[in-house]
């Protein structure tokens, strides 16, 4: 973690992780969350630039291929050859996170820490963390304790470090990257030395600023020092200067560390362990009220909340609870919490209950919601009432047990509906439009077509009758055919194209096609038929087997 | 991705003969091919042909605002003798323009045919790309002739409303009743016969016919799949994610006539109509099409074939000052009296105005294919192949048999291709000439990419699976391959990807401009095809391909870029300014023994055609001596005749090896002058007339299946059987007819015509003339017209230097934009020239005796990467004017370039002659800024002026060399390699000029050699074998690198620019390779060469 420094004790230190493979061919990405970590195969990040994938960093392997950031994913490839390797889109906001999420990580060794990374997905192979460590050298008997402790502690999360500490953030930058060890501490007074051999790119310019410096034939810091300081601007901009003098120490450069904010929680203990049910169920209805109202200060609710009791000699007894939406309904939490209570094993007592928000978001206010002022929206209310039923429903039958019906683009009519479980987020529906008089689909689908017997004159002609169930129908009225054919790319069938033919001509050949195995897709030739009862059924003909089903009906 | 469809005009009429009518009478008028891009899956052909086969009584084409099929389906109707008509389906906006209503209409003669077209044209060239805008007042205005059938919204998703039947009670109004019908289809939907009904009453209320049609999308149900995928295609989405965008069933189909008189047997009188409509439109046939050439070249009071005759005669005055062979007179009379009766000579004086044009405008240019072996043309300034030289067959060109017109290619300067588009668009108009279109169709890879896309599979799978086609191609059998690749070869979806891939090859996915190939007519063009916006502006394009315009027998002249070319105009304009002699192509000295001395010697880097690696290594063994040798050379060194198995016959019998018989005297006639191998396309089809006695007309249809039995796989190996069975009839041995056959499928791949090899062989001639007489001004050239040919400046200049030239550095203050020559004043100029004149026996003691002042070259500003050309003129026209100048600063603001500029000259090296080196002249123009600064820094600048003179850290030498590559991609300081000498030394690699030295390194010897690599190739015969070619500081090296090697040397082989190859010597005769066994990076300089060769493959 990087510092910077000004002399008496107001010592500033800066380090800075950046990530290598812990293990020889282990995965390293330029990005930190860890969920990326673990593959076995080589990793490529991709980003697209002009209809063109590039490379945005590439794993060990991949580094020791040739491939380098900026090239083309199909001349990384190549260079890979056949080595099995695996295209990732590039997530830079993900990275954000994740190392935003390990700077507040780090905060367990030093108060101060900053994620260090640009604006552009190009230069975060660079990125790293920054980190005040001024006065903490005592609580690790020695600034190099801490130094080797961090080292080790992001070593042990899949990541290589390279720390550095100095009395300066430039210098820690620098040293940390270009450095000669994975390990270095820069002392008051050795700032100049560290930096003069470091080529010019660790004072953290612009690379053209960089290429420009090269091209004259300045490599290295020590060089550029050697130039006459007043020519520089006009020439590099002011910023090379700046960063000059804040890698020198001679201008001012500080850390804005990341501050975590813990989940909401409340607790409340007791004088001694409680056995009784109705104490804690009063208690736990207070904790939730004012769980509630800290809610409805942060002007936000939960859908996940974690219920702890604290029980004398055992292991705590916890109680997780899901809703369907975001809500600060303390009464209808209570109601949902009640029977888990119900049944919790209290042993020898409860200590202490313990709720916490684990999963909170954002509900805006709103005026005027309260239905007992008489405002409110109808329907908004009625929305909330499904919610909280479903709710209920789950938490009675289990999530698996309540389903939510959608509709599906698809001709088949088994196929054009789909459950998906309730406490899955609603999705937009379905694209696509259907131009079917909704008379043509039955009212109701049977799970599965069943058999049929039918008597027909001519293969489109009207039906004459059918047998059902042991009884003879005869049929008044006959729509159709409407003519459905399988969908051939789910079906093992790749020959299903062969054996579609025109019937003409499978009728011309002899006779119908034979029976193929059971799996085997039909086309299907469907039709409403109304019988002498004035029953409208819903029957089909596969065309291919001659065979005849039920499939729904109009009740 | 750019590949013809295989055209039916060009394709044997497979089924001459009529059809039989089905007994039940039926016409399909509402048909969509796969024209309509991404919609119909069938192609025009098929479609024809199947509804031949059904009886159909005739069939529309009626594809979505475009013509583009409808001459494949014309030409297969014709064949099928199936009556066909041309159509369209226009839809128009209806009311705020949300609706649209959909009308297929149907011309019934030229005139609303020619109407049609205009409306198209129309529409299209208002709309953007691709797109056509038309309302119902457009159809209205241009309706007259044509036959209407209003397509009822009923089943679309829309009902019928108050807007659709006030629109279509206007069109009723325009057409009515007898030109106009309602159609109707039965598909299956829910409820057809509600529908019919429905259709039946609103054509009652209309007062018009009902007329049944199918809206066929394909030919048969089983491309239904493929239908599918097709629409997955335009909607960018998945089989699943695609629901109801799908049709429900397969039912758009030709379907077998008696099936639609069941379906429409509550309703006959429609089916009747479609009949009668179709054959009122079968009246108009493409046939009809006559077509006229432009005809203001010819001045007024002349008739076109006296002012050709005269102009002939006048230029073959020019072209012969010495007199006119009888042979050449001879054969000027035979082809004038033959394009008088063929009737083309507005063909020939249009085409000899385009040359003319070019003329005037110092554009240089040459005829190339078949229209060499024409004395008119070469007298015309078309064409220079002297027809005194080389005998040429006219009957390739024009001939009576084939009504087909004559097709001339032109090549011009790449650089000034555009001039003469746009003069021929501003001479013609753009309603009379237009470029022709190309149909982009489907191939391997995009087949499958979009395929693999559409049926679901991950986007990384099928960039994997597109890329290694092999899978594709070859059988199921090569299991290997596909788990390679990750794939299980047995996985349903995989199976359909292949079938479905293969199904899809050939479908055009749109249409795009063709290179240079011009249509030119003399009524307005958009009354005989439709025209088009082309992406790029200014550009209009017709909806034909070159194969329509074939099938249709219209005029196409093909303006053609060269870039050999425009490097040799820039050469001649510098010879005749620095050499004051003015030289032309026809006028440069022939059959110099020097010149054929050098191409012997495989001295040819630069030349046109025969630089790269293969051709090089066939000069020493063929040793070209005349120039008929360079045009076998040049037909030769080609796939086809590799692949034919034609090379190593025919060196052998030239070198006397092997000698040459002759079956017959008849054969020997024909393949005598190549020493009885056939080696162009014109020697296939007299051997097949004469020894397997085809007519001229089937051996013309032998070499167009040639040129496509890769598309048209089956045609050639009919016309092979004919060929062999042909031949023993007439008493030559098996073995003979079928090692013929074999040449002759070779040829296929890209084989040459003679008269095209000719053409071509005379660009060698001139381009090797110049570089053995003028290298100095042929470097320069070649490098002022890049990008072209097979070397980067780096090598031209290398090779210049090898001939003698002094090659002087870029400089602010005496280059220009291009590259110059520069002579120590006009006597040594001339004096020079004359020393040249005296040629030599060999080029290395020619370079020798050269004065050193007397020819230098300086290369020019315009190899500075990233250098804007007026910034660069603008300096060098400030150092002519004002110079020479004492700063940087100076030089700046007298010239305006901007401050960029600077830098990159900087950069570049280029202050020199102010005294100031690389590093100096950075640090001085890394001051200079475009933008006024602030007051605040205009104060410091004062204060620095002094800080001119800071110490900048000095630059050693190989970082010199890498900051010139950097910059211009070449270093006159020294060779990269150079530096890592010592290194190499010790790793025991050897020099490759010691590649030369055979006693030392003889053939097999194992050696090591290293260098800069210039070129990477791998050509489609060598089954994936990879030639290198090196250098180092003594020259050049030619790897060969087996695929083994490569793919186990992957890195080194095809990233690193500096390379060490460890292998053994091969020699033939003056030939050296090094066959390569193990290939690694060399140690790199740090930073390396910013060198990239010139791969291909």
């Amino acid at each position: 973690m990087s510092g910077v420094a000004a002399r008496e004790g107001k010592r500033t230190e800066g380090g800075i992780l950046h990530e290598r493979p812990a293990t020889p061919g282990g995965p390293w990405l330029g990005s930190h969350p860890p969920q990326r970590v673990g593959f076995r195969e080589g990793i490529l990040l991709r980003r697209v630039v002009a209809s063109r994938e590039l490379v945005v960093q590439g794993c060990e392997q991949a580094a020791q291929a040739g491939v380098t950031p900026g090239m083309t994913v199909a001349q990384a490839r190549a260079l890979l050859g056949r080595r099995p390797v695996r295209v990732l889109p590039s997530d830079p906001a993900g990275d954000r996170a994740g190392l935003h999420a390990l700077a507040t990580w780090a905060l367990r060794y030093v108060p101060a820490v900053m994620p260090d990374a640009g604006d552009d997905p190009a230069c975060w192979a660079w990125s790293g963390l920054l980190a005040d460590i001024t006065g903490c050298q005592r609580l690790y008997h020695g600034e190099i304790n801490l130094l080797r402790q961090l080292h080790d502690a992001v070593r042990k999360l899949g990541f290589a470090a390279r720390v550095a500490a100095a009395p300066t953030i430039g210098c820690a930058w620098a040293v940390a990257r270009f450095g000669a060890r994975d390990l270095a501490m820069v002392h008051n007074g050795d700032v100049r030395e560290a930096l003069i051999d470091l080529p010019v790119r660790a004072l953290r310019i612009e690379p053209e600023v960089a290429a420009a410096l090269e091209e004259i034939g300045v490599m290295r810091i020590g060089q550029l020092l050697d130039l006459p300081r007043r020519s520089l601007p006009t020439r590099f901009g002011r910023m090379l200067t700046l960063r000059l003098d804040q890698a020198l120490g001679q201008a001012m450069e500080t850390i804005e560390s990341v501050r975590p904010r813990p989940p909401l929680s409340v607790t409340q203990e007791f004088a001694g362990p409680v056995k009784d049910v109705q104490v804690i169920e009063l208690a736990t209805r207070q904790l939730l009220e004012d769980l509630c109202h800290r809610l409805l200060g942060r002007e936000s609710g939960l859908r996940q909340m974690e219920v702890t009791l604290k029980r004398s000699d055992c292991a705590p007894y916890r109680i997780d609870l899901s809703v369907s939406r975001f809500t600060r309904d303390a009464k209808h939490l209570g109601v949902l919490l009640r029977p888990k209570l119900e049944r919790a094993h209290l042993g020898y007592g409860v200590e202490a209950i313990t709720l916490t928000a684990s999963r909170a978001g954002w509900i805006p206010h709103h005026q005027h919601d309260d239905p007992a002022l008489g405002g409110g929206d109808a329907q908004m209310n009625l929305a909330q009432e499904q919610a909280q039923l479903v709710d209920i429903l789950v938490n009675r039958l289990g999530p698996a047990a309540v389903q939510r019906a959608l509709p599906v683009a698809s001709h088949l009519p088994e196929r054009a509906v789909r459950h998906v479980s309730v406490m899955e987020p609603p999705t937009k529906r379905w694209e696509g439009t259907r131009d079917l008089d909704p008379h043509h689909r039955p009212s109701a689908l049977l799970p599965e077509p069943r058999p049929l017997e039918v008597m027909a004159v001519t293969p489109d002609g009207p039906l004459v009758q059918m047998q059902w169930d042991g009884q003879t129908l005869r049929v008044l009225t006959t729509i159709g055919p409407e003519r459905l054919t399988p969908e051939w790319w789910r079906h093992k069938a790749v020959g299903w194209a062969e054996s579609l033919r025109p019937a003409t001509r499978a009728g011309r050949d002899g006779g119908p096609s034979k029976l193929g195995p059971p799996y085997q897709p039909c086309t299907r030739d469907y039709f409403k038929v109304q019988d002498e009862q004035g029953r409208w059924w819903w029957v089909y003909r596969e065309l291919e087997t001659r065979r005849w089903f039920v499939h729904g009906g109009w009740v | 991705m750019t590949k013809h469809v295989p055209h039916p005009g060009k394709s044997l009429g497979e089924d001459d003969g009529h059809v039989s009518f089905a007994p039940q009478a039926y016409a399909e008028l509402h048909v969509t091919s796969n024209f309509t891009f991404l919609t119909g899956a069938s192609h025009p052909e098929e479609l024809v042909q199947q509804a031949a086969e059904l009886g159909y009584r005739g069939m529309a084409l009626t594809d979505r605002h475009s013509l583009a099929g409808v001459v494949r389906a014309h030409a297969r109707a014709k064949a099928c003798g199936l009556p066909f008509a041309v159509g369209c389906r226009l839809e128009m906006a209806l009311g705020s323009g949300e609706r649209s209503i959909t009308v297929l209409v149907y011309p019934t003669s030229r005139a609303a045919y020619g109407r049609l077209c205009q409306l198209l044209t129309l529409g299209k060239r208002r709309a953007p790309k691709g797109e056509c805008h038309l309302t119902l007042h457009d159809l209205i205005e241009h309706q007259t002739g044509l036959l209407a059938v209003l397509v009822p919204p009923l089943f679309g998703g829309e009902r019928v409303d108050d807007l659709f039947l006030e629109a279509a009670q206007g069109l009723c109004r325009t057409f009515n009743g007898d030109r106009l019908s309602l159609a109707v289809s039965l598909n299956y939907g829910p409820n057809d016969r509600a529908g019919l009904e429905q259709s039946v009453a609103l054509a009652d209320h209309l007062r018009i016919p009902l007329v049944a049609v199918n809206d066929v999308h394909y030919h048969v149900p089983q491309r239904k799949p493929l239908h599918d995928v097709l629409a997955c295609i335009r909607q960018g989405c998945t089989l699943d994610q695609a629901g109801y965008t799908l049709s429900p069933n397969a039912e758009r189909y030709l379907k077998l006539p008696h099936e639609l008189h069941r379906l429409f047997a509550a309703y006959p009188p429609a089916l009747a109509r479609g009949v009668e409509v179709l054959q009122r439109a079968a009246q108009f046939s493409l046939a009809e099409l006559r077509y006229e050439y432009p005809h203001e070249t010819c001045p007024p009071g002349k008739s076109a074939m006296e002012h050709l005759c005269a102009l002939t005669w006048a230029g073959a005055a020019d072209r012969y000052p010495a007199g006119l062979p009888d042979k050449v007179r001879a054969q000027l009379e035979h082809e004038l009296d033959l394009i008088a009766q063929l009737n083309y000579p507005h063909y020939f004086l249009t085409v000899h105005d385009i040359v003319r044009f070019a003329r005037v405008r110092g554009i240089l240019c040459q005829g190339r294919g078949a229209a060499a072996n024409s004395a008119v043309c070469y007298c015309l300034a078309v064409t220079a192949v002297d027809p005194a030289r080389i005998n040429l067959l006219f009957e390739r060109f024009i001939s009576k048999e084939r009504d087909e017109p004559p097709d001339i290619d032109i090549d011009f300067e790449h650089e000034r291709r555009e001039e003469v588009i746009q003069y021929l668009y501003e001479k013609y108009g753009r309603h009379r000439a237009a470029l022709t279109a190309e149909v982009i169709t489907y191939r391997g890879r995009s087949a499958v990419r979009e395929v693999g896309k559409a049926l679901g599979l991950s986007l990384d799978l099928v960039d994997r699976l597109a890329k290694d086609l092999f899978w594709f191609d070859k059988s199921a059998a090569d299991r290997k391959r596909y788990a390679e690749l990750g794939v299980d070869p047995d996985d349903p979806t995989i199976q359909l990807l292949g079938q479905l891939s293969r199904e899809i090859l050939g479908f055009p996915r749109h249409l795009s401009q063709h290179v240079g190939g011009f249509v030119l007519t003399d009524q307005p063009l958009s009354q005989t095809v439709p025209i088009e916006n082309a992406a790029m502006p200014d550009r209009t394009v017709i909806e034909w391909d070159k194969d329509d315009i074939d099938a249709l027998g219209m005029l196409k002249v093909d303006v053609l870029g060269l870039g050999m070319l425009t490097a040799v105009r820039k050469c001649f304009e510098l010879i005749e300014r620095h050499h004051g002699r003015r030289v032309e192509m026809h006028t440069v000295p022939p059959e110099d023994p020097a010149v054929y001395e050098m191409i012997s010697n495989a001295d040819t880097v630069g030349v046109f055609q025969i630089e790269s690696r293969a051709q090089m290594s066939m000069l020493p063994r063929l040793r070209p001596r005349e120039f008929y040798d360079l045009v076998i050379e040049v037909a030769i060194v080609r796939p086809g005749p590799i692949q034919g198995g034609m090379v190593h016959p025919y060196l052998r019998r030239r070198s006397g090896e092997e000698a040459v018989e002759y079956p017959s005297q008849a054969v020997r006639q024909v393949l005598e002058k190549t020493l009885g191998v056939p080696l162009f396309q014109e020697q296939a089809m007299q051997l097949a007339i004469t020894a397997a006695g085809f007519t001229p007309g089937e051996a013309d249809q032998l070499r167009r299946s040639m040129a496509a039995w890769k598309r048209k796989g089956d045609q050639i190996y009919r016309f092979g059987e004919k060929l062999i069975n042909g031949m023993l009839a007439n008493g030559y041995p098996l073995e003979f007819a079928q090692r013929c056959f074999e040449q002759i499928k070779g040829f296929s791949e890209y084989g040459f015509p003679e008269s095209h090899a000719a053409s071509f062989a005379l660009i060698v001639y001139v381009s090797a003339w110049l570089k053995h007489h003028y290298p100095a001004a042929f470097a320069a050239a070649l490098i002022n017209s890049q990008p072209m040919g097979f070397y980067a400046p780096a090598q031209l200049v290398r090779d210049a230097k090898e001939h003698g030239v002094k090659v002087h550095p870029i400089d602010v203050q005496h280059s220009a934009w291009d590259c110059t020559v520069e002579c120590g004043g006009l006597e040594a100029a001339l004096a020079c020239g004359q020393a040249v004149e005296r040629s030599c026996a060999s080029h290395k003691a020619q370079a020798a005796s050269r004065p050193p002042h007397s020819k230098a070259l300086r290369l020019g500003m315009r190899l500075i990467k990233g250098l804007k050309q007026t910034d660069a003129d603008a300096i060098a026209q400030a150092c002519v004017q004002h110079g020479p100048f004492a700063s940087i600063e100076q030089l700046w603001r007298t010239s305006g370039a901007s401050a960029r500029s600077m830098r990159l000259l900087a950069k570049a090296d280029a202050f020199a002659s102010l005294g100031l080196d690389r590093s100096h002249a950075r640090w001085t123009t890394q001051r200079l800024h475009d933008e006024d600064l602030p007051l605040f820094d205009e104060e410091q600048f004062m204060v620095e002026a002094d800080d001119a003179g800071a110490i900048l850290p000095a630059v050693a030498p190989p970082m010199q060399v890498v900051q010139d590559y950097g910059a211009t991609g070449l270093s006159l300081k020294a060779h990269p390699l150079s530096f890592i000498r010592p290194a190499l030394e010790k790793m025991n690699v050897t020099c490759n000029a010691e590649l030369s030295n055979g006693q030392a390194w003889p053939d097999g010897a194992p050696m090591r050699v290293a260098g800069l690599v210039l070129v990477r190739q791998r050509p489609a015969t060598a089954s994936g074998i990879v030639f290198m070619t090196m250098e180092d500081e003594t020259g050049v090296a030619n790897l060969i690198v087996r695929p083994r090697v490569f793919d186990r040397c992957r890195k080194a082989a095809r990233h690193s620019s500096l390379v060490i190859a460890q292998g053994r010597v091969e020699r033939q005769g003056q030939v050296v390779h090094v066959m390569v066994t193990d290939l690694r990076a060399a140690p790199a300089l740090n930073p390396g060469p910013a060198v990239r060769s010139r791969d291909f493959h």
